[in-house]
């Protein structure tokens, strides 16, 4: 009868222990357990080049989520998810963009906060959107000019 | 504001849009306001009266509030109400007064239309070319179906948007100054007899 209390006893001390351990991998690798406290948005760029899954997304160059997925969609346009915690409310017309840091850092996606007052909800869509500036699409345009040969 | 006040001058020389089609109505609008500066009897016109009805041509179909209130961004929450009213009402006249300044003088824009892109239900892009003075310019509108029906939220010339470049010149501006700063600044702008229409904040 002892023992089996002992055995009970083992067990829940293991079970507890490797509760704790799922835990802390959970909170490490930053993913959420039940529910969590993040919601995820969408935005459509005609090129996402550079960003990847856990790119930042900024506002005012300070880290507020991360960016979780990137897929083509059926319109062949790059489709990002992005993480953000639930304390932040991100209006409809919520300007994203792809941005660089530095002149060769890493791409990152850069929130300009609207003022609508029609916050987004979990899986909602941001329509304004900006794809990087292509400094090669910029110089072969300023060394070609336009199709029309009168942009030189 | 100096490409945001380009983008807007081009964006009425290219096109406007709402309900039944808003793709008709979009052209149409803009048909009306390139008519009332190049069309006949022009000339005749004082400036005044072009503005008046430029601005007529685009609130019969649009609430200019939306393009300028997205511009405005996160700011628009520290303004009063009086101070909403007033720089709305102010911003207006300023692109209004750039826009016809920049104008004058010019000959008749050639503006072509392409087919327009859905983006979901109720997004719309009607991407347009606009030839003015020999250049070219790719212009794009972005409308959404609101309660009031069709309205432009953003014009894209040559993948800048105007709603993002303004934002980010109200923000620099709201970052150190007041709406009291700001008001000053446009009043100060509109009472300039010719406005340069790359004209900034």
């Amino acid at each position: 009868m002892k023992n089996k209390k002992i055995e009970y006893l083992v067990g829940c001390f293991v079970l507890a222990g490797l509760a704790a351990i799922l835990y802390l991998a959970i909170q490490v690798g930053g993913a959420r357990l039940l529910g969590g406290d993040s919601y995820e948005l969408k935005a459509q760029f005609s090129s996402a080049a550079g960003v990847n899954p856990g790119s930042r997304v900024e506002i005012a160059g300070v880290r507020v989520g991360t960016v979780k997925r990137v897929d083509l969609d059926k319109a062949y346009f790059a489709m990002v998810t992005l993480e953000l915690p639930n304390s932040l409310k991100v209006d409809e017309d919520t300007i994203a963009s792809v941005k660089t840091s530095g002149l060769i850092g890493d791409r990152f996606i850069e929130l300009s906060p609207g003022g609508s007052d029609f916050y987004l909800e979990d899986g909602g869509m941001i329509y304004d959107t900006e794809s990087a500036l292509d400094i090669e699409d910029l110089i072969s345009r300023f060394a070609l000019g336009g199709i029309d040969g009168k942009e030189k | 504001m100096k490409r945001g006040a380009l983008i807007f001058l081009l964006f009425l020389t290219g096109g406007l849009y709402a309900d039944p089609d808003p793709v008709i109505e979009l052209q149409d609008s803009v048909a009306v306001a390139v008519e009332v500066l190049f069309g006949e009897g022009s000339e005749s016109k004082s400036v005044e009266a072009k503005r008046t009805a430029v601005r007529a041509a685009f609130e019969a179909n649009y609430n200019m509030d939306i393009i300028i209130r997205r511009a405005i961004g996160r700011n628009w929450r520290r303004l009063s109400e009086d101070e909403q009213a007033q720089i709305l009402e102010l911003i207006k006249e300023v692109v209004l007064k750039a826009y016809i300044d920049g104008m004058d003088g010019k000959s008749r824009p050639e503006i072509s239309y392409s087919e327009a892109i859905k983006n979901g239900e109720n997004r719309l892009e009607i991407p347009s070319t606009v030839k003015l003075e020999g250049r070219t310019v790719h212009l794009k509108y972005k409308l959404a179906h609101m309660q009031s029906g069709w309205e432009l939220y953003d014009l894209i010339a040559e993948e800048i948007s105007l709603v993002s470049n303004y934002r980010q010149q109200f923000d620099e501006h709201f970052r150190r100054g007041t709406a009291a700063e700001l008001i000053e600044k446009l009043l100060e702008l509109l009472k300039h007899e010719k406005l340069d229409p790359k004209v900034t904040l």
